[in-house]
């Protein structure tokens, strides 16, 4: 049976992250990826401020330093950039360290002078236990008015993400939106980083917007797939906590993207990178079969070459080539076909550069080595037409006829 | 006693001011904050294989983990077209939530005090000797690590030292030249990756981070030259130490967060110096 208290923990990280991960997206597209993680490490001294000031549990108190300790961080990175040479990731880690370590010696100081610490911990780890039903209240209403800005202000998002010197040259002012987002994203971090911790909750920031830019590079369905895959992770993580009571809500929940992220980046169709990895793998085994038929149709009683053996033993289970005795290897009918329309290819492109582009002789065949492979077989036959289908290449061998 | 603290801190200092000067200037340096947060999940196995904090198995799984945490954005922002930032955010917090996930896992069976993480045991240096009643009792273990991974920086930064400032400086250029940049980008990181868990075992993961990013920017502000930007960034390190370390002894502070204040104070001042000095000292072309 699970208990009421697991709901609420669920439902708090959920709207958590999936606020989070909606104040990622701008930042995201500004190709400020760690502007999280130097966020979520700057709005500490803050917090620690504004326990030693206010007390714990004062939270309008907790979101005003908290947020001004992040535009503040915010605002000396920005001013780093411009006026020095340190470039952004210094400037970065530069302020980020510093602030963290200030937070860190404020809450020593508040240790020693033993006032209640109650909620400092948190940032650092976060702790999932101790959302109550009003905190969920709470994190629901946020993540309804992070929402509603995003679509409300859509327009300028985009614009200043992708185009900003466009904004400027219509004399469209992008500044106060660039820092009305800046000042957002460090709030919604103020007000949720006690749930998850700073490191986990810049995980929340940052990657469901690199799953949905990996799969889709277009706005509007990129935040498509980054809340869904958030939501996912989020109910995901809700039963496993359910389950085991003991494990971190929040670092279950980055595992979870984690685990949706990993599979897509590696087997994505077409861009994963096991599966360009394997692609290219296929096309170099092709070439290399292809230049075993090429070296057994021009060379037919020869020794087969070292450089060729994997090649042609691939051939072989294809049933393009055999060994008749050792290292001596003869084509089949179908490989002799295959190893005909390559060399045809080879020599007709030699022919055209020679002819028609008067490339000299002996500098035709490096070029023609590469379009052998490429060739299209339409491309084969307009070039056979415009040559009026010669029977022999520049260097006096005689080109293949085409046969079905 | 406090000899011995500071000594070690010294040599720390070194090997974070040439590491930190070539990753600063290689646009890498968020790379070593990612490396210090991936120390987690190997700080937790090693502590379940060998059952003590500072164990050799200890160093050497998050020895392990922060190297793999540098490879795997490496490889993904290179193999997979990730943008490095996002890949570097990507990798370090999911292994960062990995280690958290393992802690809680393992609930309070494990005596991993994030305080310990985050300050070190500084200040118990000098009481951490090994017992093996040869010379290796002579020194504080942790002085030892740091001895060897200096003299492993030492070493590869004297038998690569143009190749290094080269690459340093200008990549195009040394790829270029043939200077083998993948390798001396492995032997930077794995080097690294041995001073940030050393360090970590000393220090902490706060002074570990403060001072490869801190001295070396400052040095890039002052510096014109290799040799001179490897020095400026050692003496601030080490200036920071000590006025840190006698601040937190004269306001009784936290000696660790209180040396990585100081060494930001002193950027910043350097900073704003500069920039008064000459206001457009600071514009460049963008990259």
């Amino acid at each position: 049976m699970i208990s009421e208290q697991a709901i609420w923990i669920v439902a708090g990280c959920m709207f958590a992250a999936l606020t989070l991960s909606i104040a990622g997206i701008p930042a995201y597209l500004r190709r400020d990826a760690l502007i999280g993680d130097a966020l979520s490490h700057s709005i500490f001294p803050g917090v620690v401020l504004s326990v030693w000031l206010f007390g714990a549990g004062n939270s309008v108190a907790l979101y005003i330093t908290g947020t001004g300790m992040g535009a503040m961080a915010l605002l000396l990175i920005h001013y780093i950039q411009q006026k020095t040479i340190i470039p952004k990731d210094g400037a970065i880690g530069i302020i980020l360290i510093v602030f963290f370590s200030a937070g860190l010696l404020m809450m020593g100081q508040l240790q020693r002078s033993g006032i209640p610490l109650w909620g400092v911990q948190h940032v650092l780890l976060g702790k999932a236990a101790t959302i109550l039903p009003s905190d969920v209240a709470f994190l629901i209403g946020l993540f309804s008015l992070s929402a509603a800005l995003f679509f409300v202000f859509q327009k300028w998002i985009w614009l200043q993400a992708f185009d900003p010197k466009f904004a400027q040259l219509s004399g469209i002012p992008l500044r106060p939106y660039s820092i009305a987002i800046s000042l957002w994203t460090a709030f919604v971090l103020t007000a949720t980083v006690h749930i998850l911790g700073a490191i986990l909750s810049a995980a929340m920031l940052l990657t469901p917007s690199a799953i949905g830019h990996f799969i889709r590079p277009k706005p509007s369905s990129f935040i498509r797939i980054a809340l869904l895959s958030c939501l996912i992770s989020a109910i995901g993580a809700g039963f496993v906590s359910a389950t085991l009571p003991a494990m971190s809500t929040g670092a279950l929940m980055v595992i979870m993207l984690f685990g949706i992220a990993a599979p897509i980046f590696l087997f994505y169709p077409k861009k994963g990178i096991a599966m360009k990895s394997w692609a290219r793998q296929q096309e170099s085994n092709r070439w290399k079969e292809e230049n075993a038929l090429k070296f057994m149709f021009n060379s037919p009683s020869s020794i087969l070459p070292i450089e060729h053996h994997k090649a042609a033993k691939r051939c072989s289970k294809m049933g393009l080539a055999v060994e008749a005795e050792p290292l001596h290897w003869n084509l089949t009918p179908e490989g002799k076909t295959k190893a005909e329309r390559i060399v045809r290819k080879h020599r007709l492109w030699e022919t055209y550069l020679h002819q028609q582009l008067s490339i000299s002789k002996d500098r035709v065949h490096e070029n023609a080595e590469w379009i052998e492979h490429m060739l299209d077989d339409e491309f084969e036959d307009r070039i056979a037409a415009e040559l009026k289908h010669p029977k022999l290449d520049p260097h006096a061998s005689p080109i293949p006829p085409k046969n079905a | 006693m406090s000899l011995l603290i500071v000594l070690t801190a010294l040599m720390f200092m070194v090997q974070a001011a040439l590491g930190g000067s070539i990753l600063v200037l290689r646009r890498s340096v968020m790379l070593t904050d990612a490396m210090a947060h991936s120390v987690l999940p190997g700080l937790v196995i090693g502590y379940l294989i060998s059952g003590s904090r500072s164990g050799p198995e200890v160093l050497l799984f998050a020895g392990i983990s922060s190297f793999l945490a540098a490879f795997l954005i490496e490889k993904l922002s290179q193999f997979g077209g990730v943008w490095f930032e996002v890949s570097t955010g990507f990798v370090f917090t999911s292994l960062f939530a990995f280690g958290i996930l393992l802690v809680t896992a393992l609930g309070g069976n494990i005596d991993l005090d994030p305080d310990c993480i985050l300050y070190g045991e500084l200040l118990y240096v000098p009481f951490r000797y090994s017992t093996s009643g040869t010379w290796y009792d002579l020194l504080p273990i942790p002085m030892w690590n740091q001895i060897w991974v200096g003299l492993a920086w030492i070493w590869f930064a004297l038998s690569k030292w143009k190749q290094l400032k080269c690459w340093a400086f200008d990549e195009d250029f040394s790829r270029a030249t043939q200077i083998p940049v993948a390798g001396l980008r492995r032997w930077t990181l794995g080097l690294t990756s041995m001073t940030i868990v050393v360090g970590f075992d000393a220090f902490g993961a706060i002074l570990v981070l403060g001072f490869f990013i801190l001295p070396a920017s400052t040095a890039w502000l002052l510096a014109k030259k290799w040799g001179s930007m490897l020095s400026i960034a050692a003496i601030q390190g080490f200036l920071s130490v000590g006025i840190g370390y006698a601040m937190a002894f004269q306001f009784d502070l936290e000696p660790g967060p209180c040396m990585v204040c100081v060494s930001g104070l002193l950027f910043g001042i350097v900073a704003v110096v500069q920039h008064i000095r000459n206001p457009k000292s600071g514009f460049r072309p963008t990259h």
